[in-house]
């Protein structure tokens, strides 16, 4: 096996409903090492195929199909979770260290509960591929955090399929890498299925972000909420493809997408791709997007607390440090004190 | 025998916002450690006064100075002057989503070398000043006056009043429309400012329930951008009765 053998991924992080190509936002290509002699991405999902529990096969991968099975090949981390019937488990994954690339399969059983945490600390390329299936009445708990002065890349791709009753709570906080592909597609099959996912993000320096998020809505009187919100600096660069799509059947189903950014540097590119499917009729669904910076009038009331239009920026990305800090689980915390103390 | 300098002194100052000019010659000086009231009818440029000696970029000066411990402010821009010690709390405080009241907190005391404390030292301060205001502790974990009510937005400032212990405090509290409670929060912050430090006060109001606590050393009096009378305490009762009008008709 040649060493600097690479293999392109093609269709990363897809919208589902396409726009122009020339806008350059509907999807993207990303070079990784090629595993053994495959060298054609397209080829990765044969072989991948069979490193996937059962129960999975047919949920798509969040990030595309070429980029999950690339990272369902490359796993050194396997994990195969099943949280029995009422009860509840942790499931913490902290990549960039002894473990670079996991594959994650947690099936959530009725009325369980289940903290999935994944803690990326990489210099280098670390990924991540999770499914999870949530049945009837379950809660899982879906936590993602790239951390600040990450230098490496990271490829992360989500999937759930969420029944009747159950109930999926994502945060993801992507606070560094120099690029940083994070794709999560969720399927609320039974009635009364919810979603709730934040995103975080801080782009600064060249920092490449680029997001996918899909939440289709089959069951009846399903909710999903998506909030995004971020900071971007210097001459970060950021996409965001969210995406509710309200199926044929979903009478009742409620969806909103919502997208707030402060772009502080000038050599920022800021892309949004908000969209809203639509094939039933009674459902609700909407989104919005703020693009701002502080106004004068904020700017100004900083500055007579002593905070200058430099720092004004600073405070909101310590904000959302500390924030994500706050949101995790204890253990998770107190492996982000000691990776942070380490420098 | 020398003669003390005044804490701020503003010599001659004419601002405009845009074109329009606002503030006509004025001049003011307020020596360290007095309390100062500034009354006038709605819209003679009060809270302007405010901005201006706070540096707001509204507005600009097209002539005069400003002067704060012997030292010439003039181009100083905002932030320099609030670490400098001047603190101006606004009628209406801004709000900052993104931003949590305790992270807010800590930024403008850590950019304080003089209030240097612990994280464990800070955290207990901003206790206690929370409950001295009777400040609901949730609100810390809030993004900054987002969602609160008037009432709590005032306590916000106050904390910050107390916190940072500046120098030279402009409380703008001009138009009425806060409840009693309100009211009463202002009246304890100011009290306990004025404990806590020797710190000098320009209250701008007419609410004279505001000032039931503190003892004021001199009230000044601006109609149409201009500061056309001066006083002791006792100004406060004459106007409460008698309004503006003897200003007002020339
Ligand atoms: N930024 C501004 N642009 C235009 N006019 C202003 C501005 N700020 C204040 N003014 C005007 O200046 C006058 C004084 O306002 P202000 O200082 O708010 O008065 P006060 O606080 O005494 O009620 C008012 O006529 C007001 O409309
Ligand atoms: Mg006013």
């Amino acid at each position: 096996m040649k060493t600097d053998a690479m293999t392109t991924l093609e269709h990363v992080n897809a919208a589902p409903a396409q726009t122009w190509n020339w806008l350059r936002i509907n999807e993207r290509t990303v070079e990784v090492p090629a595993i053994a002699n495959i060298s054609n991405g397209a080829d990765l999902q044969k072989y991948a195929s069979e490193k996937i529990v059962p129960e999975f096969r047919d949920l798509l991968s969040g990030a595309g199909a070429q980029a999950g099975a690339w990272i369902d090949l490359a796993a050194d981390t396997v994990k195969e979770v099943r949280i029995a019937a009422g009860t509840s488990q942790e499931v913490l994954l902290c990549l960039g260290e002894n473990e670079h690339v996991a594959r994650v399969f947690v099936q959530v059983e009725a009325g369980a509960s289940a903290h999935i945490c994944v803690l990326c600390f990489g210099q280098n390329l670390s990924a991540h591929n999770v499914r999870v299936l949530v049945e009837e009445g379950a809660v899982c708990h879906y936590d993602m955090l790239i951390a600040k002065n990450v230098t490496g890349r990271h490829l992360e791709s989500f999937s759930a399929r969420v029944e009747k009753d159950a109930r999926l709570q994502m945060h993801q906080y992507v606070l560094g890498s120099t690029l940083s592909l994070s794709g999560t597609y969720v399927e609320l099959v039974g009635d009364n299925a919810q979603l709730e996912q934040v995103i975080r993000y801080m782009g600064e320096g060249k920092d490449e972000l680029d997001m996918t998020s899909t939440c289709i809505h089959y069951g009846k009187n399903t909710k999903s909420e998506i909030v995004a919100t971020g900071v971007l600096d210097d001459e970060a660069k950021k996409v965001l493809r969210a995406t509710i799509d309200l199926s044929r059947g979903c009478k009742g189903a409620e969806g909103s997408e919502n997208e707030t950014v402060v772009c502080a540097g000038k050599g920022v590119i800021n892309k949004t791709l908000p969209v809203i499917l639509c094939s039933e009729d009674d459902v609700a669904g909407n989104h919005g997007a703020t693009i701002g910076s502080f106004s004068p009038e904020q700017l100004f009331y900083l500055a007579t607390r002593g905070i200058s239009p430099d720092e004004a920026i600073d405070l909101l990305k310590e904000s959302l440090l500390e924030e994500a800090q706050a949101h995790l689980p204890k253990e998770a915390q107190d492996y982000i004190e000691k990776w942070s103390e380490r420098g | 025998m020398a003669i003390s300098k005044p804490l701020i002194d503003i010599t001659n100052v004419t601002a405009l916002a845009g074109e329009k000019e606002i503030l006509h010659n004025v001049s003011l000086a307020l020596d360290a450690g007095t309390c100062h009231v500034l009354m006038g009818p709605n819209g003679a440029g009060k809270s302007t006064l405010g901005h201006v000696i706070m540096a707001d970029p509204e507005y600009t000066l097209s002539s005069g100075s400003i002067a704060f411990e012997g030292k010439d402010i003039t181009d100083m821009p905002t932030y320099k002057r609030a670490l400098a010690g001047i603190f101006l709390s606004f009628q209406a405080p801004v709000e900052v989503p993104g931003v949590p009241l305790y992270s807010f907190l800590r930024t403008i005391c850590a950019a304080r070398p003089e209030l240097k404390m612990t994280a464990r030292q800070f955290r207990k301060h901003v206790h206690e000043l929370a409950d001295e205001l009777e400040m609901d502790e949730a609100y810390l974990t809030r993004d900054l006056g987002v969602g609160f009510s008037g009432g709590e937005k005032k306590k916000v400032e106050m904390l910050q009043l107390l916190l940072l212990q500046p120098k030279l405090a402009i409380l703008d509290e001009t138009d009425s429309g806060l409840d009693v409670d309100a009211l009463s929060v202002v009246s304890k912050g100011i009290d306990a400012y004025r404990k806590s430090c020797d710190g000098t006060l320009l209250i701008i109001t007419h609410n004279t329930r505001i000032l039931e606590r503190v003892s004021v050393d001199r009230v000044h009096v601006m109609v149409d951008g201009r500061l056309v009378d001066e006083g002791n305490a006792s100004l406060i009762s004459r106007i409460d009765a008698h309004g503006f009008e003897a200003y007002t008709q020339e």
